[in-house]
């Protein structure tokens, strides 16, 4: 086999500058609607105190998710040895350090009192998953640079199998504890279950899966490198697997709650209440995020499609992100049940569904992180070895090569 | 170099964001000599020495403020409320400065030192009648 | 490379910095710890785990036209609520209504003071504690804004500030970004007194609340739960409220 020569992306064109500095733009954007919201307080968002986290949170939540499940790709080369996605493991790196800081940064700007992060990094209360998970992000962009340094080191090479192993644990074990932030609740009827974790985890695997096909694609067509058919097919195949496991924990997850008569009501208001929160999952979560896709994947007259397998792919994003809005919103939209049995009424909507609105600040902040994703994304190509030159399939090797395969 | 211009603007935009604290307060207003805050009428003497005070103020401010909110611990000399007793005094109309006035008794000597208080975005400007201050 | 004569030198010069510094950061250390503090004259106990903090609310008392607990607190206190879904709410009237039978009842909800709170589990920098004496409280110089126990409570106690604050009262700090709920006025019960919704519901002729230490079997809330039951609320949940309700 031969070695995969990696070459960094100049982008020189009017496009390639041109969709930087939109980039920047939009992460400029993002900063001046956290400094507002710092400034006058979050009396400028849609969020109150019946619903405490909106759209920064289903972004952010998305994106963090997203990054674990996009070092997917690296973790199946370097622990599992599947040697033909080794020469993607770089940019699967690199593309989850970029998610998990673009998440993470509108987490941060979101925070009723971001100054205060130097208090969120010196006090540690371990029984709280939240504070857990603040060291587990930043322990996994420690480990995924680890992993990126090791595999373009060449001296340091053997190590990748070592170091992509922490990683694939680490993984799992941030995922897990992103859906037990909303798992572990009590309070909270849409919630409260043990399975979000695990559906979390495919929720990962789906969404990074998604997004690191389409900048793959995008990478390789806007850099003229050729990528090939077989490559794509098998990424393809894998990320239809993914869909398919979300929408099955979905699945579970809410047959569970129907079987139980206390659960039938928020059930109700989730999956058959009507606007938003039935049709972003109907038409979003399921529809969008896993019957499209299954259909545009494994459809045969559209096998050979790349503009289904890319439809596909922004289907699942654009579903991906329903799903988390339906989660997070919905299952604060939800009234408490703090008297079972009986209609409650007072003067801090108790007993009463609770409406949310994005803003504007959100959506510009929520852009803003994503902007920064991709942003790292496109520069970071530029510095560094990311992308291979060539990602065209290798003819089948004869008879006599099979003894030379390392 | 490749891609100099982005390198350097990238650059001037870093040492820019990096320093902007100091030429940030550029335009503000030059303070002649050092501040003598005002203190109450007919007090003496404060419940420590004055030069022990400029340096460990906020030392003590954070000790008594964990002994108050986590212990419950409460001495009406030693806690915020109680120095604002002592150290606030009233405008000529006869009302509190504001927290961001000059005339507040922390300000005198934090604006001339550059340097941020947080207390005041929570605390008030007003002493507390509970803790032995006249309103 | 340095020859022998010139690396032991170094070596030497090497080991008299490192004993140097290692001897100046002795002498500072203790001298960081000097700076001790006795606490003043007038310095209170502070709280004590033998007691504990409860109050009983008996709902036939309570009547759904009267909102003097609420005043009270928000007088004390200094927040408003004006309607805005913004405002916060430290404590609030409840009116309930029986679907099959139609009884309504009326009764005020706030921070139940768990002794098992979910809210001090998931802050993730400890700001939400829970006082040796059963008070749940927010640190507020170290919250953080990030809203997660307002998601976490079963009784949607806490409320964020979602402004700036500039008209505080004296003996209740508030400001914008952190988050904020009942702490069974925590000044006043440090100084011997009642809370302000206690003392105001009795002023007004209803004697719908009392407060007392649970701990106590001569207190007078003691006494009462042994005369009638009383439970907390979502008693499923197993949080051990320090708030119970009778008539429920």
């Amino acid at each position: 086999m031969n070695e995969t020569r990696f070459r960094q992306v100049i982008g020189q064109s009017p496009a390639y500058w041109g969709g930087a500095a939109a980039l920047a733009l939009l992460v400029l954007a993002g900063l001046m609607a956290a400094h507002r919201m710092e400034e006058l307080g979050h009396v400028i968002t849609g969020m109150d105190n019946q619903v405490a986290w909106g759209l920064p949170h289903v972004f952010a939540v998305f994106l963090i998710v997203a990054a674990s499940g996009s070092l997917n790709v690296a973790s199946v080369a370097s622990v599992f040895g599947r040697v033909e996605y080794k020469p993607l493991a770089r940019l699967s790196g690199l593309l989850a350090i970029a998610l998990l800081v673009g998440g993470l940064a509108i987490l941060v700007l979101d925070l009723g009192r971001p100054d205060r992060i130097g208090v969120a990094m010196t006090h540690y209360n371990f029984r709280s998953i939240f504070a857990w998970n603040i060291l587990l992000y930043t322990g996994f962009l420690a480990v995924t640079a680890l992993y990126l340094w090791v595999q373009m080191e060449a001296r340091l090479g053997r190590h990748t199998r070592t170091v992509g192993t922490a990683a694939f644990l680490w993984r799992l074990i941030l995922t897990t504890g992103t859906g037990s932030i909303f798992g572990f609740l009590v309070a909270r009827e849409a919630w409260d279950a043990a399975i979000m974790a695990p559906l979390f985890i495919a929720m990962s695997l789906a969404f990074g899966q998604a997004i690191f096909l389409l900048v793959l694609m995008a990478a390789c067509r806007w850099s003229g490198r050729p990528l090939g058919d077989a490559l794509l097919q098998r990424l393809k195949n894998l990320l239809g697997i993914f869909a398919a496991a979300v929408l099955y924990f979905l699945l579970a997850f809410h047959l569970t709650k129907l079987y139980q008569a206390k659960y039938h009501a928020v059930e109700h208001f989730l999956l058959a209440g009507g606007r938003p929160y039935a049709l972003l999952f109907w038409c979003g979560a399921v529809f969008l995020g896993g019957v499209l896709p299954l259909a545009l994947f494994y459809l045969p007259s559209l096998k050979a499609s790349r503009r289904a397998i890319v439809a596909g792919a922004l289907a699942i994003v654009a579903g991906g992100l329903a799903l988390v809005y339906v989660i997070i919103i919905g299952g604060q939209a939800y009234p408490l049940t703090i008297f079972p049995g009986w209609h409650e009424a007072s003067s801090f909507a108790d007993g009463a569904v609770n409406a949310y609105a994005p803003s504007l600040p959100e959506w510009v902040l929520a852009a803003g992180g994503s902007a920064l994703a991709l942003l790292i994304v496109l520069l970071a190509v530029r510095l560094l070895g990311f992308l291979p030159e060539s990602l065209a399939d290798e003819p089948a090797p004869g008879p006599a090569d099979a003894g030379a395969r390392r | 170099m490749r891609d100099r211009l982005l390198i350097l603007a990238g650059l001037a935009v870093l040492v820019g964001l990096l320093t902007w604290p100091s030429w940030r307060g550029l335009s503000a207003r030059e303070v002649a000599s050092a501040p003598t805050p005002a203190v109450r009428a007919g007090l003496t003497h404060c419940i420590r020495d004055t030069e022990w005070m400029r340096r460990h103020h906020m030392q003590l401010l954070m000790h008594t403020r964990d002994a108050v909110v986590y212990d419950g611990i409460r001495d009406p000399d030693e806690t915020l409320p109680g120095c604002m007793n002592c150290h606030l005094t009233r405008l000529a109309d006869g009302s509190y400065p504001t927290v961001s006035s000059p005339q507040f008794f922390c300000n005198s000597c934090h604006l001339y030192a550059g340097v941020e208080t947080d207390c005041f975005s929570c605390h008030s400007n007003r002493p507390d009648p509970a803790m032995g201050g006249t309103p | 490379m340095t020859g022998p004569d010139e690396s032991r030198a170094a070596d030497a010069g090497r080991r008299r910095f490192l004993t140097g510094a290692a001897m100046s950061t002795l002498l500072l250390a203790p001298g960081v710890s000097l700076i001790t503090y006795a606490a003043g004259r007038g310095a209170t106990a502070g709280a004590s785990s033998k007691v504990r903090w409860g109050l009983l609310i008996d709902t036939n008392r309570c009547t759904a036209s009267c909102t003097a607990c609420v005043t009270a607190c928000s007088t004390t206190h200094g927040w408003k609520d004006l309607g805005r879904p913004t405002d916060p709410q430290w404590i609030r009237k409840v009116t309930l209504s029986d679907p099959a039978s139609g009884t309504t009842r009326s009764l005020p909800v706030m921070c139940q003071h768990c002794a098992e709170p979910p809210c001090v589990d998931v802050c993730p920098t400890g700001a939400s504690f829970k006082r040796a004496d059963g008070i749940v409280l927010v640190n507020r110089h170290t919250c953080i804004g990030c809203r997660y126990c307002m998601l976490a409570c079963p009784y949607k106690a806490r409320s964020f500030v979602h402004e700036d604050i500039t008209d505080q009262e004296p003996h209740s700090p508030r400001g914008k970004g952190t988050v904020e709920s009942c702490n069974l006025c925590v000044p006043r019960i440090d100084a011997g007194q009642r809370p302000a919704c206690v003392e105001a519901c009795e002023r007004d002729g209803h004697g719908a609340m009392i407060f007392g230490d649970l701990n106590d079997p001569d207190s007078a809330i003691r006494r009462e739960l042994a005369r009638y039951p009383a439970a907390p609320l979502r008693a499923d949940l197993r949080l051990d409220p320090g708030v119970r309700y009778q008539g429920l």
